[in-house]
């Protein structure tokens, strides 16, 4: 079954998405190591179970342990990510999301500041300015 | 960097932080005489930059402590120059990315479906006095009026300027025709290029900006001289920047609404009274003319016995 987009997945089986994509392939203990605050071993070994099932990651044995790595290419899942992400703040316009990412930071001017200007606007109008 | 030494960086410090003061001395002035001083500046952080190939050498002698500044090492330049090239290529990019975004614009936007729009076109092209046609486009992936094209120029209004009340598309086309007179097009093409090469120069970063801001503070003062009231004009200036807040800016071109200078324009147009006219522009242009060319022939030496 192919995988449904990481969006769907909840924090903690994210991390864990990250973590195999950055190591390529990884079992339970290497994805322990990675993880902030790490849950116990057995938790997840389920958790890495739950998304071999939902089409996320498949596994393989490497001597005793199980080793996962994702079913899909990092490639594919960075334009699956971009495109859910286009279509979700964007509108699905990539000339929008990309001037979005030119946009400088830090320039744009807030309801409260343009409020403030329209004030400005409407006492200069009273006095005739 | 590495193909501009040292002392042209300081020297380029110095020439804007000279034009930072005069333009303070000249606020009263119309934003043209500050407009074509940073013109000038700009323009002169290039002959600055090439000085060495440009303009004859004039040695004065430094302490030997300052020996550093004649020059890195040549280990050190390469690895300036790899630096350099890889910041240029960044901001090249962001440039080239720019194009993409206006030739998208331009092949989806539509014209404009207002029974008073060519009328409108013709009247603020009279009272900007152009002569040459310009295209008149809406297009939904622009939130603010924007002008580009330097052979063939097009001005893209927002979606909302199919709503907008003939007065405010009329000050609006005024404005961005302005820019098309002024061939403030050009000019931005031109920063683009200077601000790509002097990507790590935070002097040459602040010049552009100023550049800009008096680009739109001329069109603004010029758009007055025709009669419109200032505050009716900023008026229309806030509600255009309201509806374009949820949006995001075109990356090139010249525009009315720029969000980072708004607030200072509006509050210059309200709260000031009407620039004088002046009539020491072309004095102004040639000190300033005088300076670049003296600090691009000055070059420190080390004295060696």
């Amino acid at each position: 079954m192919p995988p449904a987009g990481h969006e769907s997945l909840g924090r903690r089986e994210r991390q864990i998405m990250d973590v195999v994509y950055r190591l390529g392939r990884a079992a339970v203990a290497d994805v322990m190591r990675e993880l902030p605050d790490p849950p116990t071993y057995s938790a997840v070994r389920a958790m890495l179970r739950y998304l071999e099932r939902k089409g996320h990651l498949r596994h393989s044995r490497d001597g005793a342990r199980y080793v996962y790595e994702p079913t899909v290419s990092h490639g594919e899942a960075q334009r699956t990510a971009l495109r859910h992400l286009v279509r979700t703040f964007f509108r699905g316009s990539r000339p929008r999301a990309l001037a979005a990412l030119l946009d400088l930071p830090g320039k744009g001017l807030t309801d409260t500041d343009l409020d403030r200007l329209r004030e400005l606007v409407g006492r200069a109008q009273r006095e005739g300015r | 960097m590495s193909f501009v030494p040292a002392p042209a960086l300081l020297k380029i410090a110095l020439l804007v932080l000279g034009a930072l003061l005069a333009a303070a001395a000249l606020r009263r002035t119309p934003a043209e005489a500050r407009h074509d001083l940073w013109l000038l500046v700009v323009t002169g952080t290039v002959v600055l930059g090439l000085a060495g190939l440009l303009l004859p050498a004039v040695y004065f002698t430094v302490p030997g402590s300052w020996a550093p500044l004649a020059g890195p090492t040549r280990r050190g330049a390469e690895l300036i120059a790899l630096v350099w090239t890889a910041g240029a290529v960044v901001a090249g990019l962001r440039f080239v990315a720019g194009l993409v975004v206006l030739r998208r614009i331009r092949v989806h936007a539509t014209a404009l479906h207002r029974a008073d729009a060519p009328d409108a076109l013709a009247a603020a092209s009279r009272l900007a006095g152009l002569a040459r046609p310009v295209t008149l486009l809406v297009s939904t992936e622009v939130h603010v009026p924007v002008t580009w094209g330097v052979r063939r120029p097009v001005v893209a209004l927002p979606a909302a300027a199919a709503q907008w009340s003939a007065e405010r598309l009329r000050l609006v086309l005024l404005h961005e025709l302005l820019h098309v007179r002024r061939r403030d097009v050009l000019v931005e093409l031109f920063l683009e290029a200077v601000t790509i090469a002097f990507w790590f120069h935070p002097a040459v970063w602040l010049a552009a900006r100023q550049l800009r801001l008096e680009r739109e503070r001329a069109c603004d003062e010029a758009v007055l001289d025709t009669g419109a009231r200032a505050s009716d004009y900023c008026e229309h200036l806030v509600e255009i920047m309201r509806v374009a807040a949820r949006g995001s800016g075109v990356p090139v071109g010249a525009g009315m609404a720029v969000p980072s200078t708004l607030e200072f324009r509006i509050r210059a147009l309200l709260g000031e009274p009407r620039p004088r006219r002046f009539r020491l522009r072309g004095v102004v242009l040639v000190v300033c003319a005088v300076a670049i060319y003296g600090l691009g022939t000055l070059t420190p030496c080390v004295h060696s016995r």
